[in-house]
């Protein structure tokens, strides 16, 4: 399948998403996007679920939470400690790449 | 088109409880998982590990590949009979479109032709389309100025009978200016159709850099190690230097200037609201002394200067 048409993209961190399209892009309900931003696992400003709104770096959390929940029948506390670790791991190794180009 | 032994991927009996195959997945995850992983290969493996349970955990797909795969060696030339699947029951859990761009054409060719009964599940009410998502690698230069890519995705593709294979999907996609390391693009309506007349879900892309040569990137701020000569450290220098976006930036060495010291050229980051900056990392490089006038200059500097680097140091 072939077109010629451009698409145009929007960066998600200029439109951020609500709570139903979080939910929707991670193929949940919103019951376990609620569930955890009440256990800290998602970062949520205060307020009703509507306001909620969620950037790149959440929805890529929330997509992380799901595989690990999912393949290891994680418990969400559990799953959001490790992908906060995969965070981590994320940022010294930038750390480290300007480490060794420093040398 | 190669058979594969999902069995031994994980290292358990055709046999195994589905107990046992999850037991070998975690335990070999964790073996291979790409972020805490010394071995060769690790991220090559771990994909074969995903697929393998993906179609072992699933009481419907490893039936199926039992069926199919019986008498079948790992490596061996395999093509499925035509319709080897009619007769078996599936409730709609074929692939996942991220499955499709993941898993091996092995994968898809044995699992697509179940899938086609996804479909169903929301037939009997109007819903928007699934979300898919992506991975894109775009150079540094792309992100500065923005740019239009033409990606292809793997896409299962349903005929008129309700059967699935696997096709590919062509997009053209601009890219904006501005994109960050990590960040999301958003194609509205890309994703899979809706179903009943619902509108189709989007396209999530995932932005990642291409390593740049001299560029490190973070955030929307620029770092780059600048070689500077020992005059320029000394006497301060005024040195172009070449951003990503085609554009270059005068910057100014203060004189003294040290190995390891930042300078923060504010703004002239990857563009955007805000631009980010660029950080340069001064890295003092000292010529060689291979000709007789360079040996003089430095005797000249030994004895003229009295320079103790190491003054403040009990060595």
């Amino acid at each position: 399948m072939m077109t010629d048409e451009i698409i145009s993209g929007v960066l998600l961190d200029e439109v951020a998403l609500t709570v139903d399209e979080l939910a929707h892009a991670c193929a949940v309900t919103v019951e376990w996007v609620s569930i955890r931003v009440e256990i800290g696992a998602l970062p949520a400003s205060a307020g009703a679920p509507a306001e909620w709104r969620f950037s790149s770096r959440d929805l890529w959390r929330a997509r992380q939470l799901c595989v690990l929940e999912r393949n290891f029948d994680a418990q969400p506390e559990l799953a959001a400690l490790v992908v906060d670790m995969q965070e981590e791991i994320a940022r010294l190794r930038a750390q480290l790449g300007l480490g060794r180009r420093a040398k | 088109m190669e058979f594969k032994d999902y069995y031994q991927m994980l290292g358990v009996a055709r046999t195994a409880t589905a107990d046992e195959i999850k037991k070998a997945y975690r335990k070999l995850a964790r073996k291979y998982h790409p972020d805490v992983s010394k071995e060769p290969n690790a991220e090559a493996h771990m994909k074969d590990l995903n697929e393998a349970n993906a179609a072992l955990s699933d009481t419907e797909k490893r039936a199926a590949y039992d069926q199919l795969g019986a008498g079948y060696k790992p490596g061996q030339d395999f093509q499925p009979p035509p319709d080897w699947d009619t007769g078996f029951e599936h409730t709609g859990r074929g692939f996942s479109p991220e499955d499709a761009a993941q898993f091996s054409d092995f994968f898809a060719e044995i699992f697509g032709r179940t899938a086609g009964s996804r479909q169903t599940r929301h037939a009997a009410h109007q819903a928007k389309g699934e979300d898919h998502h992506a991975k894109i690698v775009i150079s540094l230069e792309d992100a500065w100025n923005g740019a239009t890519r033409q990606i292809s995705l793997r896409v299962p593709q349903v005929d008129a009978e309700g059967h699935v294979s696997l096709g590919t999907r062509t997009l053209n996609v601009r890219i904006p200016k501005g994109v960050k390391e990590g960040q999301m693009v958003r194609l509205a309506g890309q994703g899979g159709a809706g179903f009943s007349g619902g509108s189709p879900g989007d396209l999530f892309l995932e932005i990642h850099f291409e390593p740049h040569a001299n560029f490190r990137v973070d955030g929307r701020d620029l770092r780059l190690t600048l070689p500077i000569a020992p005059w320029e450290a000394a006497l301060g220098a005024t040195i172009e230097i070449g951003l990503p976006g085609g554009n270059a930036v005068k910057v100014r060495i203060p004189e003294g200037a040290q190995s390891g010291r930042q300078l923060r050229v504010k703004g002239q980051g990857i563009p955007g609201e805000p631009p980010g900056d660029l950080y340069l990392e001064i890295q003092v490089v000292v010529p060689e002394a291979k000709t007789q006038a360079a040996i003089e200059l430095y005797e000249t500097m030994a004895r003229e200067l009295a320079f103790d680097p190491r003054a403040g140091m009990k060595v």
